[in-house]
């Protein structure tokens, strides 16, 4: 009498459910079975590997490393020889020295003169941008100086 | 159904092996045997376990969570999560209550985020449309079995889990008590008040079916 109330219907899992998760316990003991045949060793020696999202998921990857490193290198090295031909350094270098001739030249200067004006010149190219400076700046405290 | 209910609601913790649960696994000795082909990682030791498992389990899960899709979902990651904790099974393990406990753990983490989820808020009335199957047959047939799946299903999910344990899979309560993580006395403890509010909530439906159907009792 007790039992009888109790006797609820048994809800059985989809066809469907079943056979997804059959499949799934099935591919999981599949996984785990080389583990377990090379012994308890072999577990932390061998590295786990996950599955492939797409067919020669590592050749891709490879070639794709191997493109970029390629692109990087010839970009750095055209980079390198731009900044060689026409950079930055060389123009202000050059800047600096005409600056230098100018003043030297116009006036009758001594070489105690030219040392401070060649060393003003070196500590204003030097000074980082403050604010809102034009590049050429310090170029122009040199002139006036 | 009043009367069976009486006794039902009122009998002391059952000492006895439910007939749904002693059917899964036949003897102790099989299920010793079952646990170190697991232990050993035998393909075929799992798909027996499943085998003998797979309808307590989702009954168990369609009536806690009260809707089938989501058990769908919790029975799937139960059964990964069987797959992936086999290999540390200690050799006295008894599958039934541990593969219970995964299910319970998994439907409690389940609960958890339900609540944090707040979209799921504007969905919560969709419980009560999902009910298990047995408890929409609301006809003036209803048999003893319907009006106890909703009852059952009108209950709070910690009443309903210590209920489906013991008096539905037929669990002895030193199982249900490992599946629920408590002590024996609180295990009787909290059966003994989930019976009582069963109890209620059954005269409570049977007084409006009766209400709604008032010649269906007589021959």
């Amino acid at each position: 009498m007790i039992d009888e109330p109790w006797m609820l219907e048994e809800i059985e899992p989809s066809e469907q459910l079943d056979r997804r998760v059959e499949r799934r316990l099935r591919s999981f003991a599949k996984a785990r079975q080389p583990v377990r045949r090379a012994g308890p060793s072999a577990k932390s020696s061998m590295p786990a590997c996950a599955a492939p999202f797409f067919p020669c998921e590592r050749a891709v990857y490879v070639l794709l490393v191997a493109v970029y490193a390629a692109y990087a290198g010839t970009r750095a090295v055209q980079v390198f020889r731009d900044a060689r031909a026409g950079g930055a350094v060389p123009s202000l270098a050059s800047c600096v020295e005409s600056t230098e001739v100018d003043e030297v030249g116009g006036s009758s200067a001594g070489p105690s003169q030219r040392h401070e004006a060649r060393s003003s010149a070196q500590t204003s190219l030097l000074k980082p941008n403050r604010g809102s400076l034009a590049p050429n700046s310090s170029i122009r405290s040199v002139r006036s100086s | 159904v009043t009367a069976t209910m009486e006794e039902a609601t009122w009998d002391p913790v059952p000492e006895r092996t439910g007939e749904r649960h002693s059917r899964t696994l036949a003897h102790a000795s099989d299920e010793r045997r079952l646990v170190a082909r697991l232990r050993a990682g035998e393909a075929a030791a799992l798909d027996e376990l499943y085998r003998a498992y797979r309808k307590p389990i989702f009954g168990f899960l369609v009536r806690l969570a009260k809707d089938r899709h989501v058990a769908e979902d919790l029975f799937q990651n139960t059964w990964l999560k069987v797959s992936r904790s086999i290999e540390r099974l200690r050799e006295d393990t008894e599958l039934g209550a541990w593969v219970f406990t995964v299910a319970r753990n998994e439907f409690r983490s389940y609960r958890r985020w339900q609540l944090i989820d707040l979209s799921r808020l504007f969905l919560f009335h969709r419980e009560r449309e999902n009910v298990p199957p047995a408890a929409t047959a609301q006809s003036g047939e209803d048999t003893a079995a319907a009006v106890i799946e909703r009852g059952l299903a009108a209950l709070g999910a910690s009443d309903r889990e210590v209920l489906l344990l013991v008096c539905v899979e037929g669990m002895n309560p030193q199982q249900a008590a490992t599946v629920l993580g408590v002590s024996h006395a609180a295990l009787r403890q909290r059966l003994g008040r989930a019976r009582a509010r069963l109890k209620q909530m059954l005269t409570k439906l049977e007084s409006e079916t009766r209400a709604e159907h008032p010649r269906a009792r007589k021959p």
